[in-house]
Formats: structure tokens, C-alpha cells, sequence
């Protein structure tokens, strides 16, 4: 056989063999679904088998402190509520500026009867994005000129 | 006046950068010496003038001037003196600019010590580099996101509300500061080390385009290439590391690495990069692999720009990635562009890029080298789909699927492990083809010690923290990539790989070392520092393929971390302590305190091996009260042992429930990732040290193109 064709069935068992590598990870905890709160539905039963990473807003005045867990409910922008558990003194830590309405990326498993989420980690926002979007800055810098002359006048 | 001058200075630095790409350019087709001189004089006044707008911003930035939206920002007045230099490259605007400084400092480098040599390609090389130079000029000029010495009054002007005065502004929003978590030595060093590897590539993509473009596809490119490729290889891989030392010492998350975009779009051209720098021995030895080697390059600095767009682009949501902005979608059309120019030069000089030579074995070295490259870009592959894929299942209208940290985990193993096997393999096998005798000879011996030590080494480990579990593990329907069965398997062959690869290594150093001794009469040590002196490239490159084994075992190190988080109440009996493996965490006291621009909460907890008293640590939560993005850091407490290190967080008082949340973890062999990572970079001052061998031939070299250059010019003008 020719070095050249010998060289390329390696090079394909090579190339074949980390695909099916790759394929074979990607189930079970290998990835995950990411998604925001109102689309979790849109993954009919399949939400309950894989973990999930769901992106939303913590609802005001649902943060509730019972032993070693913390329930909250998570919304989405376009509607949506998801209940939500977090054992935030034995699974993980909470961000410090996890508030109502903040931006948080919830991530766990989605439970049914009653239908809720248990969080393994919550996270709001990371260091190395250096800074939110210019024009985000200007309003609310602008915004908050506005409310110091609201005050003044 | 420091933000006007630092503008002037950046259109400068724009207008000569492109007068520089045009000059070299033309300088090349024409062969005409004076439009080349004037393009190395250009890039000299660019050079210039980025180090002059740097200047303006440090001056803005260690005045504490306010008025410079961008100092607002990321400084403020309390901040120390190192932290307010290092705000240069803390921030979008300023690390471009920043970017901006290391690729023209790289070019002038470049243009100087090359400056009577390679008279062909050297015009089209200055030409390709200025480019790509004045691109990211262009950036940091012309949007107006990006320019780092936009005044708060600009910013402001182009809305509705001028006239407000930075007095007010200020006292309305006080500047909040670097991010808190940035103010650490090893960020203070990553980013320039890493952007010293992001756009050193651009050397040697510069010279594959030109040497394309003149048709001069022989030795001189690579040879002149070769350096300027290790020297950013390792400060991608170097900084790559310090990135996560910082991750390690600074998040509190017990870890280093977590196949994060903003990682991965580094490790994707460092991965291309050493591929490179391994096929380049197979065509100066052999004039073999040149297609290979020019695609290579090319990929290499393609990389390095996909990694800005898909992070600027807002392309892939991640939470590390930057605000998507429109010079995400710049850079991927440079992206793009660097792509089409360089598979359109490449089909035009097809024919010139023929190998010399065919491969004569599946058992040579320079087949170890081919696989060693196949596997290098499946893994670059791999990186890119996982990276990716959230974006590639929207656009098949897929599940919203994206790849955790366990997938890359998973298909990493068996990809390090083949490596490892390359790395020993490589210099046991001859060149052309290996019989099946000398074969024997050179595998029998490592194979045989390493398999005992390997297996001990293993025992050794799972006694000591995972003194219960099974080998086998238990299934639970999982598949048999997720069991415990294969990150055992892999563990172990890691282990086994990688003193393997150690001890050939060390024995092809004793080896030479002893036949040096015996034939020039040299004391052993004496010979051994010779041979690796005179023979720094391979010697160099054993070294770091030590390191790398050495790193590996830290890595698979990472396969026995343990770690538990509770509420502990300081001195309160029987609720002050927890148990992990062999250690208990007590918590002894808690006090708070005020120091800078925060207020800090510390906990003693003292450490118990075994049931005795080991060590007292003290993690520290810290609170920026003026930093809503970033309100608080952890600060962990990190004991730092050969065989472990025992890593303490302390979460902050748990809400509602009294007492302190904390957090230890049991990482098990890390320190020797620190110790590979400082091999590697022995190793490769080894490589970069100066080669007399290397320098006559590239004398010789530049001579005969030095003459046929003065044929052509003499032609060209009678």
C-alpha cells in the first residue's frame, strides 16, 4: 500500500476517532442546555434530562431564607417565572450582588412535582468583562444627573 | 491637552502606518531600495508616535485626570501607583492601544535586525505587517467606543446633555476604580505576556505572505521565521498559564482552568503554534511539508484574531466574554480577509510549495511530527466546535446545546495522552523509517522502569486521597466516557505517559552527555552543559517537553480534588468545624476591619492533619462598597505543598443563618504546574539563546541573496 494512503486512513482514524470522541461526550453532563427562562419549555421533556444553564432576572420580593436553602424565582423578559432552590450554604456561594433584579446564569437541574430548579451555582457577572457597553454607561450616567436635578429643583 | 496630543499622536501613527504598508508594498514590486527605506523609516515614526499616545494615556492615568472618560472608568484617585499603570491595559480602549504598542515595537524589532537581510521578502513583509498594524490603529481611532482618550465632555456632547461639568459628574458618579479582582500581581502580567504572544504571530504570517507572494518558498523564510515563532509560542503558553494562576489565587473557585472562550481563544493558536514549530524541522530537513507549514502560519494568526472578534462580537454569549460591540464584526472581517488572502496566495504558488521529498514510513520521526500535528489541529478543532457551538446550533436551528467543561475534560484525556506518547516517541524513532531491532532497544528500557513507577506513582496518589474508591468505579447508566473507569484510565496513563516521557528525556541527555565526555575529554557535567548549549534547539526543546510532563502530572492531579463548603460559627462548639479527608477545618475567630478603598472580614481557621494542628490560614472576604460591578473579592488562603494544596475560601457571613460560609477544597499535585510552567520557560530561553551555527548560515544565506539582489537591481536599471 502506498505510504501516502497509509498516512491518510491514520490521519482520518485520528480525525474519525476524536469526532466519535466528541459526540460520545456531549451527552449526559458533557454539555448543557442554555437558555433563557421563557424558552425552557420550547425543550419539552428533555429540560429534565440534561443540566441547564437558564438565564434571567431574580423577581423582586421572592428571595426567601429556609435552613440551608434559598428560594428564589428567577423571570424572564419576556415573561416567564422559574422557581428556584439554592443550597447556599453547602452547594455554592452567592454572588454579592445577587438582588432583586439582577442579571443572573443560573446553573442545576430542573426538577418536576413540583415543578422547580435547584441551582448548583449562580453567577451574575465576571471580572474579565472589563466594562458594559459605552452607550449603557452614558444613560446611566445621564440618569442619574437626571434624578441629582429632579432633587435639586 | 495630554488627550489631544495622544489623538494627534494615534492619527499619526495611522497615516504613517499606512504610507509604511503602501511604501513596502510598492518598494517590493518595483525593487526599488529608497520606497523600502522609506517604508523602515515610516515604521520607525509609527513606533514613535504609539509610544507617545501611550505616554499621554499613563500620564492621564497616574494624574488621576478625570476629564479622560476612560481614567474615569478604570481608575480612581486612591488606587496605588502600579494598579494605575496597569489600568493601561485594564480596559478595552486601553489594552488596544496597548495591543497597538507591542505589534509596532514587534514590527520595528523586526524591521531593525532585518534590515540588511532578506532584501526580497523583507518590503513585502514590512508591507503585510504595517497592514495589520494600521488595522488596529484604525480601531482604536475611528470608533468611538474604542478611543481611549475620549473626554467626558465628548461623551457627553454627542448626547443631549452638554454642559454639565466634570465637577458635577464626578460628584454624582465618583470614578469606581480597576475591578478589584484585576489588582493582583499575576493580571498586572498576564495580559501584556499574552498580548506579546497574540501579535508576535504576526511576524511570522508577515513573512509566509511575503515569501508567497515573491516566490521565494525555500529555507530563508523558515529560517528567519523560527525565532520569532517560539518567542510569542511561549508567551501565549506563559501567559495562558499566569491567567491561571490568577484565576487559581484570585476567583476563589479552587481551580485554574475552565475552557472559558476568552481561554480558549488563546490555547487555539498556541496549539497551532507548536504544531508549527514541530513541522518546520520536517522542511528544513527534509523540504517537506511546505503547504503544511504555510497553511499553519496562516491558521496560527487567524486564530489570534478570531479569538478578539468571537469575544468582542458578542458572537458567543459568554458571561466572560466582552459587551458586544461592532469591533467584534471588524475583526472577523480581518479575519476573513487574512483567510481568502491567504488561500488565494497559497493556490498561486501551488506548485512552488511541492515537497522535495515523500514520507518513507509510518515509523519515522517525521511521521511522529505529522501525527504530533494531526492531533495538535483535531484539538484546535475540537476547542473551535465547543467553543462555537452554541452559535453553530442556533444557525442549524438545533437544541440550545453548549459543551461543558467535562466534555472538553473527556476528549482532552486521550488527546494529552497521545501527545505525551509523540513527545517520547519522537527522538526514539530515526529519520526516514525505524527497523523493528533499534526500535526495541530504545523502548524496552524507559518502558520497563516507567511502568513500575507509574503504577506506583498512581497507587501512591489514590492511597493518599482517595484511599476507598474503586478503580472500576460504579456506572450509575452512565456512559463509559462519563464513569469513573475512564478518568481513571486516564489519570493513570497520564501519570505513566508522562514519567515515561521524563525518562527519555533525561536519558537523551546523559546520553549525549557521556558520548560528548568520552570523545572530546570533558568532565560529565562540563559536557552536559556544552551539548545542550551547543545544540539549544534540541536540547531546549527536550526541556520543555519535560515541562510539559512534569505540567501534566499536575493536571492529572486534578482528577483527586476534593472539596465541601459549610457554615461554620467562630468558637462555637461543635459548630466551628468540618472535616475533609484527612484535614479539619476549625474556625477560630472572625475580625473586620477597614483598609484602602474596602472593608475586609477575615477568618482564622486553623488546619488539622490528622488530628493534629497543621496550619493556621486566614481567608479574607473583601467589599468594595464603591464597585457595583465587582462588590466583593475573595481572598483564599492558599497552602501550597508538593503533594497538595489545601485552598481555603471564606464566602462571607451566611445570610440569615449567622456564622461564615467556608469553603476548602484538597487540589492534589498543582504546584507541579507552576514547576512545568517554569521549566518550559528555561527551556525556551535555552532555544533563544544565541546560535552560532544558525547565524552563519543565515550570513551565507543573506550573502547570496545580497548578491543576486545587486544582479537584479544592476538589471533592472541598464
Amino acid at each position: 500500500m502506498n505510504n501516502m494512503v497509509k498516512f491518510g486512513i491514520c490521519g482520518a482514524l485520528i480525525l474519525g476517532g476524536v469526532i466519535w470522541l466528541a459526540i460520545e461526550a456531549q451527552s449526559g453532563d458533557g454539555s448543557l442546555y442554555y437558555v433563557k427562562v421563557e424558552e425552557i419549555d420550547s425543550l419539552g421533556s428533555s429540560a429534565y434530562e440534561r443540566r441547564l444553564k437558564v438565564a434571567g432576572k431574580v423577581a423582586a420580593g421572592s428571595r426567601r431564607y429556609e435552613g440551608e436553602w434559598l428560594h428564589f424565582s428567577i423571570e424572564g423578559e419576556k415573561g416567564g417565572q422559574l422557581p428556584t432552590e439554592f443550597a447556599y450554604q453547602t452547594e455554592g456561594v452567592l454572588p454579592d450582588n445577587f438582588d432583586d433584579g439582577a442579571m443572573v446564569i443560573v446553573e442545576g437541574v430542573l426538577h418536576q412535582d413540583p415543578r422547580r430548579f435547584e441551582a448548583k451555582q449562580i453567577q451574575t457577572k465576571c471580572s474579565s468583562k472589563y466594562e458594559a457597553d459605552y452607550d449603557q454607561k452614558r444613560n446611566e450616567y445621564e440618569a442619574s444627573q437626571e434624578t441629582a436635578r429632579g432633587a435639586e429643583r | 491637552m495630554a488627550n489631544e496630543l495622544g489623538e494627534i499622536a494615534l492619527g499619526l501613527a495611522f497615516v504613517f502606518g499606512i504610507f509604511a504598508m503602501l511604501a513596502g508594498f510598492l518598494g517590493g514590486a518595483l525593487r526599488r531600495d529608497a520606497l523600502t527605506q522609506s517604508a523602515q523609516r515610516a515604521v520607525f515614526v509609527v513606533y514613535l508616535s504609539v509610544t507617545f499616545a501611550v505616554g499621554c494615556l499613563l500620564t492621564l492615568l497616574v494624574r488621576s485626570d478625570f476629564s479622560n472618560y476612560y481614567v474615569w472608568k478604570f481608575t480612581n484617585a486612591e488606587m496605588a501607583l502600579p494598579f494605575k499603570i496597569c489600568a493601561l491595559w485594564g480596559g478595552y480602549e486601553g489594552s488596544l492601544l496597548f495591543w497597538s504598542w507591542i505589534m509596532t515595537g514587534f514590527v520595528l524589532a523586526v524591521v531593525f535586525l532585518n534590515r540588511n537581510r532578506h532584501r526580497r521578502i523583507m518590503p513585502y513583509a514590512i508591507g503585510t505587517m504595517m497592514t495589520v498594524a494600521s488595522f488596529f490603529l484604525a480601531v482604536n481611532l475611528f470608533p468611538a467606543e474604542s478611543n481611549p482618550f475620549k473626554t467626558w465632555s465628548e461623551v457627553l456632547a454627542d448626547g443631549t446633555r452638554s454642559g454639565i461639568g466634570i465637577e458635577q459628574l464626578l460628584a454624582a458618579r465618583p470614578p469606581r476604580g480597576l475591578n478589584p479582582q484585576l489588582q493582583h500581581w499575576a493580571m498586572i502580567s498576564h495580559p501584556p505576556i499574552l498580548y506579546l504572544g497574540f501579535t508576535g504571530f504576526l511576524i511570522p504570517f508577515a513573512f509566509a505572505v511575503a515569501a508567497l507572494i515573491t516566490g521565494q518558498l525555500g529555507e530563508t523564510w523558515i529560517r528567519a521565521v523560527r525565532r520569532w515563532t517560539i518567542l510569542p509560542w511561549f508567551f501565549l503558553g506563559f501567559g495562558l498559564m499566569l491567567g491561571g494562576r490568577w484565576a487559581y489565587e484570585e476567583l476563589g473557585w479552587g481551580g485554574y482552568w475552565a475552557w472559558d472562550p476568552v481561554e480558549n481563544a488563546a490555547l487555539m493558536p498556541w496549539f497551532l503554534g507548536t504544531a508549527f514549530l514541530h513541522s518546520v524541522m520536517i522542511q528544513e530537513k527534509k523540504g517537506m511539508l511546505k503547504v503544511w507549514n504555510v497553511i499553519l502560519v496562516i491558521l496560527t494568526f487567524a486564530f489570534c484574531i478570531l479569538g478578539t472578534g468571537i469575544t468582542r462580537s458578542g458572537l458567543i454569549q459568554s458571561v466572560h466574554a466582552f459587551a458586544e460591540s461592532k469591533i467584534g464584526w471588524m475583526f472577523l472581517t480581518l479575519l476573513a480577509a487574512i483567510l481568502i488572502a491567504g488561500a488565494l496566495l497559497i493556490a498561486w504558488r501551488w506548485n512552488m510549495l511541492k515537497a522535495e521529498n515523500r514520507l518513507d514510513s509510518l515509523v519515522s520521526r517525521e511521521s511522529s511530527f505529522v501525527f504530533q500535528n494531526l492531533i495538535l489541529m483535531a484539538a484546535t478543532l475540537v476547542v473551535l466546535v465547543g467553543t462555537i457551538y452554541p452559535k453553530i446550533a442556533e444557525w442549524l436551528e438545533a437544541p440550545p446545546l453548549m459543551m461543558g467543561p467535562p466534555w472538553f475534560n473527556m476528549i482532552m484525556g486521550p488527546v494529552a495522552l497521545a501527545l505525551l506518547f509523540l513527545a517520547g516517541a519522537g527522538p526514539l524513532f530515526a529519520w526516514r523509517r525505524t527497523s523493528v531491532q533499534s526500535l526495541k532497544k530504545a523502548f524496552i528500557l524507559p518502558t520497563l522502569i516507567a511502568l513500575p513507577l507509574g503504577i506506583l506513582l498512581y497507587w501512591f496518589v489514590r492511597r493518599r486521597f482517595f484511599p476507598n474508591a474503586s478503580f472500576l468505579g460504579e456506572m450509575n447508566g452512565q456512559s463509559f466516557f462519563q464513569s469513573e473507569l475512564y478518568t481513571n484510565l486516564i489519570t493513570f496513563g497520564c501519570f505513566l505517559l508522562a514519567i515515561w516521557l521524563g525518562l527519555i528525556v533525561l536519558r537523551e541527555f546523559y546520553q549525549g552527555a557521556r558520548t560528548r565526555g568520552r570523545t572530546v575529554k570533558e568532565p560529565f557535567f562540563t559536557a552536559l552543559w556544552r551539548l545542550t548549549t551547543k545544540n539549544q534547539r534540541r536540547y531546549g526543546g527536550y526541556i520543555i517537553h519535560f515541562g510539559i510532563a512534569v505540567m501534566m502530572v499536575g493536571f492529572a492531579g486534578k482528577a483527586f480534588d476534593e472539596d465541601l463548603q459549610r457554615t461554620l460559627r467562630p468558637g462555637v462548639e461543635g459548630q466551628d468545624t468540618f472535616q475533609l479527608g484527612r484535614y479539619t477545618f476549625r474556625a477560630k475567630a472572625a475580625h473586620a476591619g477597614t483598609q484602602g478603598n474596602y472593608q475586609w472580614n477575615r477568618l482564622t481557621v486553623e488546619v488539622l492533619r490528622d488530628g493534629e494542628l497543621w496550619q493556621t490560614v486566614h481567608p479574607e472576604q473583601r467589599l468594595y462598597a464603591n464597585n457595583p460591578d465587582q462588590p466583593s473579592t475573595s481572598e483564599p488562603s492558599i497552602v501550597m505543598r508538593p503533594l497538595e494544596d489545601i485552598y481555603v475560601v471564606n464566602a462571607g457571613p451566611a445570610p440569615q443563618a449567622g456564622g461564615f460560609i467556608v469553603h476548602a477544597w484538597i487540589n492534589p499535585l498543582v504546584t507541579w504546574v507552576w514547576i512545568g510552567m517554569a521549566l518550559i520557560a528555561f527551556g525556551t530561553v535555552i532555544c533563544m539563546l544565541p546560535d552560532r551555527t544558525e547565524r552563519r548560515i543565515l550570513e551565507r544565506v543573506a550573502a547570496a541573496e545580497e548578491r543576486l539582489h545587486q544582479e537584479v537591481s544592476v538589471g533592472a536599471r541598464s
